[in-house]
């Protein structure tokens, strides 16, 4: 088969596969386990499995995909606005501005620095703990970061989907344990720890505090891109 | 048609800022990855207010397929088998203390510099 009808079928199935995914996990109520990129990516490995195709093979045919997935982490910036074109977070945060900030840029940096020293502690392998140092942030921003400076990319992008999985099914009750209530003070804590995943879910309970958590995973994105590769030659 | 009309700037836009950033972090060598500086240029150009209003239908398209252009990334897994088996639990145990560190953290940091509760 020509490698552009191949390329084209395979982006195509992905799509399909992706938006089959998100009406299951709609059907489902949203919950955080039935995330449809873990579904879809199940899904797609299965195929792959079962038709005994190779991975390169699959890896060079859904090269499309990879590429837009560079204008797709620009767009992210949009996510912090709303539809007047004014931030949704703006209002909420903009008297605690500089705390907001503050609580992103040190939890991020703890982020990052308790997944090494953990990992660390606990003998993982280099290749676990290099993939480790991007899972506070969310997807998109783990696989750029990675491919900058060569980093395993498949672990790196299945560590931070993994991470907002876990992080939205347990930070709520702990946050829910420790009483902090407030929008502001959960949003953040659940888009810096949970980032994309936790603010879909956020947004479709609050929408308010879900604009919070977006303007937290992507700072916190673009906290880890300028920091990651700065310790990369000591991880 | 006239739905695809409408996305397209945004589209061509992001991805013009995506190509950039990575001509300008190739060009001065830096660990920063390309699409991230096309991202701060996008948010400059976002919060300067500066009638950018025709890119949001192209953007919130990206957006809302990002998840399918990360599948090909997580498929690749596949060759860390092994080594994800042989560390699962400590791996797990990791992954869940510290992203309750970060939660416990960050909603701390918040309070700790004054943030309205």
């Amino acid at each position: 088969m020509a490698g552009w009808l191949e390329s084209l079928l395979a982006t195509l199935a992905i799509l399909a596969g992706f938006a089959m995914a998100r009406r299951l996990s709609a059907r489902l109520g949203h919950p955080p386990w039935a995330s449809p990129v873990l579904l879809t990516a199940l899904g797609a490995a299965a195929v792959l499995t079962l038709a005994g195709l190779p991975l390169a093979r699959f890896e060079a045919a859904t090269m499309p995909l990879r590429w837009l997935l560079a204008p797709a982490l620009v767009a992210l910036a949009s996510v912090t606005f709303g539809k007047s074109g004014r931030t949704s977070a703006a209002a909420g945060i903009a008297a605690n501005r500089g705390a907001a900030l503050f609580a992103v840029t040190g939890g991020t940096v703890i982020g990052i620095g308790s997944a090494i020293g953990l990992a660390r502690a606990v003998g993982l392998d280099a290749t676990l703990v290099a993939a480790l140092s991007t899972k506070t942030v969310t997807t998109p921003f783990a696989v750029a970061i990675m491919a900058r400076v060569g980093g395993p990319v498949a672990l790196a992008a299945a560590l931070a989907v993994l991470t907002g999985v876990v992080g939205t099914l347990l930070v709520p009750p702990l946050l829910d344990r420790l009483r902090i209530t407030d929008d502001i003070a959960r949003g953040l804590a659940l888009g810096v720890s949970a980032h994309i995943v936790a603010t879909d879910w956020l947004t479709r309970r609050n929408p308010d505090s879900g604009g919070v958590a977006a303007l937290a995973f992507v700072l916190a994105g673009i906290i880890a891109s300028l920091l990651v590769p700065l310790l990369w030659g000591r991880l | 048609m006239q739905a695809v009309l409408n996305v397209v700037p945004g589209v061509l836009l992001c991805s013009g800022l995506g190509l950039a950033g990575n001509m300008l972090a190739d060009g001065l060598g830096i660990g920063l990855p390309g699409p991230v500086i096309g991202l701060l240029a996008y948010a400059a150009w976002l919060f300067s207010g500066r009638g950018i209003g025709w890119s949001f239908a192209g953007a919130a398209l990206l957006v809302r397929w990002i998840g399918a252009m990360i599948v090909p990334a997580l498929v690749g897994l596949g060759a860390y088998g092994q080594l994800l088996t042989a560390a699962a639990l400590p791996l797990l145990l990791v992954l869940v203390a510290s992203t309750l560190i970060t939660a416990f953290a960050t909603a701390g940091l918040y309070r700790l510099a004054g943030g309205q509760l």
